[in-house]
């Protein structure tokens, strides 16, 4: 009986995981970025004394991204960067105003958006900003954005 | 009473996992980066520099050749050594600005810097090369080892470029350059002055080169 009690506290526990908030990938066909190749540009062309070797490139990003699932549902959204071969790169955003600025590192993700999904898809252009250390960023590399939404069950 | 396989549990959260991924169309946005440019700077004398580095400045192409003379009346041939003087003006750094030759008693500036993306591999090599001799108009010689530089520049305990003498006939690597650095001496050239020569204006040319690999 002992060990029966202990299997259903175990089984409790192990469905109440669930009961937090849900995530999901969000689906952003339909997303348009500015220029297939951004190029980095070191802050400062002559390296410095001091070593500053940073390298930054600027780009648009036309943003599509399909809530059509949770309509009328309370959530919460995230932009992420997937992890970056070796280079911590750091990205920084500008918003129209549907999301939140912000600034995030590969492997992170920040919040964008808190509130109502009102409509099914949520467009947006962001100025994203991306810094890395030249020295360090040392080939063409493809950097893999996307969304994470969160909603109560 | 039926007990669910304790092991069995954590597989089903998985599959559940699985099943909400799947119900959506999972995407991403690809952004592509590509590396900063290399690039290399070397200025001897009179060079161009847009601005400062500090200012956010650019460097430029300049094709002046500078000269370095030392007159050496009649009466002191083969008397000692002799400073060379220079038509070069350039005193502050390109760099900030920051006073840093002083032309006026033949410091010649002498700076630079290599850029490029990574943190390994070789460094850019400051080489100078000369013929053997200097040469007057009727083909009389002044060996190119009779003339030797000492380096410096205010504030510098001793000078980046090290002090040293032309070989002469030949190429000689005077400073290897670290990727990402900057680099600037003043060079003060003197001629030994320690043998007789016949009459005429001697001339021969130095040529400067940065390197990367």
């Amino acid at each position: 009986m002992t060990r029966a009690l202990f299997a259903i506290l175990w089984l409790a526990a192990a469905l109440g995981g669930t009961s937090h908030a849900a995530v999901y990938r969000v689906d952003d066909t339909g997303t348009v970025v500015s220029q297939p190749v951004t190029p980095m540009k070191w802050r400062q062309l002559v390296p410095s004394r001091a070593g500053d070797n940073t390298v930054e490139g600027q780009l648009n990003v036309a943003l599509r991204l399909n809530l059509s699932s949770w309509l009328n549902r309370p959530a919460r959204i995230y932009m992420a960067l997937a992890p970056t071969e070796g280079e911590q790169l750091q990205a920084t955003w500008r918003t129209q105003g549907r999301l939140l600025p912000g600034a995030l590192r590969s492997g992170g993700r920040t919040l964008v958006y808190d509130g109502l999904v009102r409509d099914p898809f949520l467009t947006e252009t962001i100025q994203l900003s991306l810094t890395a250390d030249g020295r360090l960023l040392t080939r063409t590399q493809s950097l893999q954005f996307y969304f994470e939404i969160e909603v109560s069950p | 009473m039926t007990h669910l396989p304790l092991p069995l549990l954590p597989f089903l959260r998985v599959l559940a996992l699985i099943g909400l991924l799947a119900g959506t169309g999972a995407q991403a946005y690809l952004v592509t980066i590509a590396a900063g440019t290399r690039a290399i700077y070397l200025q001897v004398g009179t060079g161009t520099f847009t601005g400062t580095y500090a200012s956010g400045g650019t460097p430029g192409d300049n094709t002046t050749v500078n000269t370095m003379t030392a007159s050496v009346a009649a009466g002191a041939i083969g008397t000692g050594a002799q400073v060379m003087s220079t038509n070069s003006t350039v005193a502050n750094s390109p760099y900030d600005n920051f006073a840093f030759c002083t032309p006026g008693t033949g410091q010649v500036y002498v700076g630079g810097f290599y850029r490029t993306p990574g943190n390994t591999g070789a460094n850019a090599t400051l080489s100078v090369t000369t013929p053997l001799n200097l040469v007057n108009a009727t083909s009389d010689t002044i060996p190119f080892n009779t003339i030797s530089w000492v380096s410096g520049g205010a504030g510098d305990a001793t000078g980046t470029v090290p002090s040293g003498t032309f070989t002469g006939g030949t190429t000689q690597t005077l400073l290897s350059l670290a990727r990402n650095n900057w680099f600037e001496s003043c060079l003060t050239f003197r001629y030994a002055n320690a043998q007789l020569a016949p009459a005429g204006t001697f001339t021969g040319r130095a040529t400067y080169q940065l390197v990367a690999p």
